[in-house]
C-alpha cells in the first residue's frame, strides 16, 4: 500500500487526471490507497459513539470515493481539503442517517451495543450463534433485557446512506445475471425487469448481501466475515434491503 | 400460542414474541433473527382487507412452527416476482427456515418451520 507521505498532490492530480482522462482504474485504486490513512484517521475520530470502527471506516471510504468522483480538478484546490470535509460529511450523515428513530432509554441503547460486541465474541468462542440466555448470562441482565435490546437496534433509522452513489462495482447485475433469459416468456422479462427495478435501488453492499444470503445461502455470521462487517450490522442491512425490495416492487 | 396484531406498525410485537419463543426453546441469536425476517416477510405477503393477520406460534421436540395467516377471500402476494433461480419469496424464506409451505384456503397463510438442530440449539440444553 502506498503511504500517504509518498504522494504529493502533483502526484494525486496526475493519477486522478490519468483515471478521469484515460479510465486508468488503476490509478484511481492508487489514488485511493494514498488517502486510505487519511480515512482511517478521520473514522477513529467518530468511533465511540456506538458505531464499530470497522463500519466508520467503510462509510469514510464512501466519503472518500464521492469526492475523488466529485473533485474539480480546474479549481485551484488542494484534493485533500475536498477529500477531508467530503468525508466528515459522510461520517455525519452517517450519524444522521442512523440515529435512533424513536425514544429509545440510554440503558437499552448501551446494552444493545455491549450485545454486538458479545454476539461476535461468542460466537467466535462457541463456534455458533449464542443463544439469548447466554447472551443474558454473559451481559448479566435478565433474557427479557436482552430480547428488548435486540429489538431497540431495529429502532435504527432505516434510510440507504449510498442509494444515491453510483458504482460500477456491479454486483446488482451478477444477480441479475444469474436469472437465465432463455426460453422465457413475457411475465419472465416482466418479473426480471421489476426485480432488476428493486434491484436498483439497493446499494452495491446492500445487494452483495442480498445475493450472499438469499442466492448464494451465506449465514449472517459467514457474510460479516465475507464483508468485513459486525453480524449485527448484517442483519440491519438484511432487513433493510428486503425492505426496500418489497417497496420498490410494490411501487411498480 | 396465537396472537392477532395490525399489520402495519407492530411487526415489532411479532418479533418481540418470536425472541421470547425462540428464547425458550434455546435458538440461537443468528436462528431467532432469521425467523423473525421471515415472519416479517410473510406478514407483508398475506392479505390483510381488515389490516391484520395472525400469527400463531407453536412447538414440539423438533423445532418451532408458526403460521402466519392473513384476511379471507383476497389471495397471497408472493410479493417478490416468481423466478426459477432469482428472488422469490419461496426462495427468500427457504433461506431463512427450514421448510416453507403457502396455503391457498380461503384464508391463505404461510407456513414456517424452524428445527432445533439448524437452529443453534445446545445439544442437552
Amino acid at each position: 500500500m502506498t503511504s500517504p507521505g509518498s504522494v504529493s498532490e502533483t502526484d494525486r492530480r496526475a493519477l486522478l487526471r490519468a483515471y478521469r482522462e484515460n479510465g486508468d482504474v488503476a490509478a484511481r485504486d492508487r489514488l485511493i490507497e494514498s488517502f486510505i490513512p487519511v480515512v482511517r484517521s478521520i473514522a477513529y475520530r467518530y468511533a465511540g459513539r456506538g458505531e464499530q470502527l470497522d463500519d466508520l471506516e467503510q462509510v469514510a471510504s464512501v466519503g472518500l470515493i464521492k469526492a475523488i468522483e466529485r473533485f474539480d480538478l480546474d479549481r485551484d484546490v488542494e484534493l485533500m481539503t475536498y477529500v477531508f470535509p467530503t468525508v466528515v460529511g459522510e461520517l455525519k450523515r452517517h450519524f444522521r442517517d442512523r440515529g435512533w428513530s424513536v425514544t429509545v432509554p440510554r440503558r437499552l441503547k448501551e446494552l444493545h451495543y455491549r450485545l454486538s460486541r458479545l454476539i461476535e465474541e461468542l460466537t467466535a468462542t462457541l463456534g455458533r450463534s449464542p443463544t439469548i440466555a447466554e447472551l443474558a448470562h454473559e451481559a448479566g441482565v435478565e433474557e427479557e433485557e436482552v430480547v428488548e435490546a435486540l429489538e431497540v437496534g431495529r429502532a435504527y433509522a432505516s434510510r440507504s446512506l449510498t442509494r444515491a452513489l453510483d458504482s460500477d462495482e456491479g454486483g446488482g447485475a451478477e444477480l441479475i445475471d444469474l436469472i437465465d433469459d432463455e426460453e422465457r416468456g413475457y411475465e419472465a422479462a416482466e418479473n426480471r425487469e421489476l426485480l432488476a427495478s428493486g434491484l436498483k435501488a439497493l446499494d452495491d453492499r446492500e445487494r452483495r448481501i442480498v445475493q450472499l444470503r438469499f442466492v448464494e445461502g451465506l449465514t449472517q455470521s459467514q457474510i460479516a466475515v465475507e464483508i468485513g462487517i459486525s453480524q449485527m450490522h448484517v442483519s440491519r442491512l438484511i432487513r433493510r434491503a428486503l425492505q426496500t425490495l418489497s417497496e420498490e416492487i410494490e411501487e411498480a | 400460542m396465537s396472537i392477532s396484531l395490525p399489520v402495519e406498525g407492530f411487526v415489532n410485537v411479532a418479533r418481540l414474541v418470536t425472541a421470547g419463543f425462540g428464547s425458550q426453546l434455546e435458538f440461537g441469536f443468528e436462528a431467532i433473527d432469521d425467523l423473525q425476517l421471515a415472519i416479517e416477510l410473510a406478514l407483508r405477503s398475506v392479505p390483510a382487507r381488515d389490516g391484520s393477520a395472525t400469527i400463531a406460534l407453536s412447538s414440539d421436540e423438533s423445532g418451532l412452527t408458526v403460521i402466519v395467516t392473513g384476511s379471507e377471500g383476497a389471495p397471497l402476494d408472493r410479493r417478490f416476482p416468481d423466478s426459477e433461480d432469482g428472488l422469490d419469496l419461496l426462495s427468500c424464506l427457504g433461506r431463512l427456515v427450514d421448510r416453507v409451505d403457502f396455503v391457498d384456503d380461503a384464508a391463505p397463510a404461510v407456513v414456517l418451520r424452524k428445527n432445533r438442530q439448524a437452529a443453534g440449539v445446545v445439544p442437552g440444553g
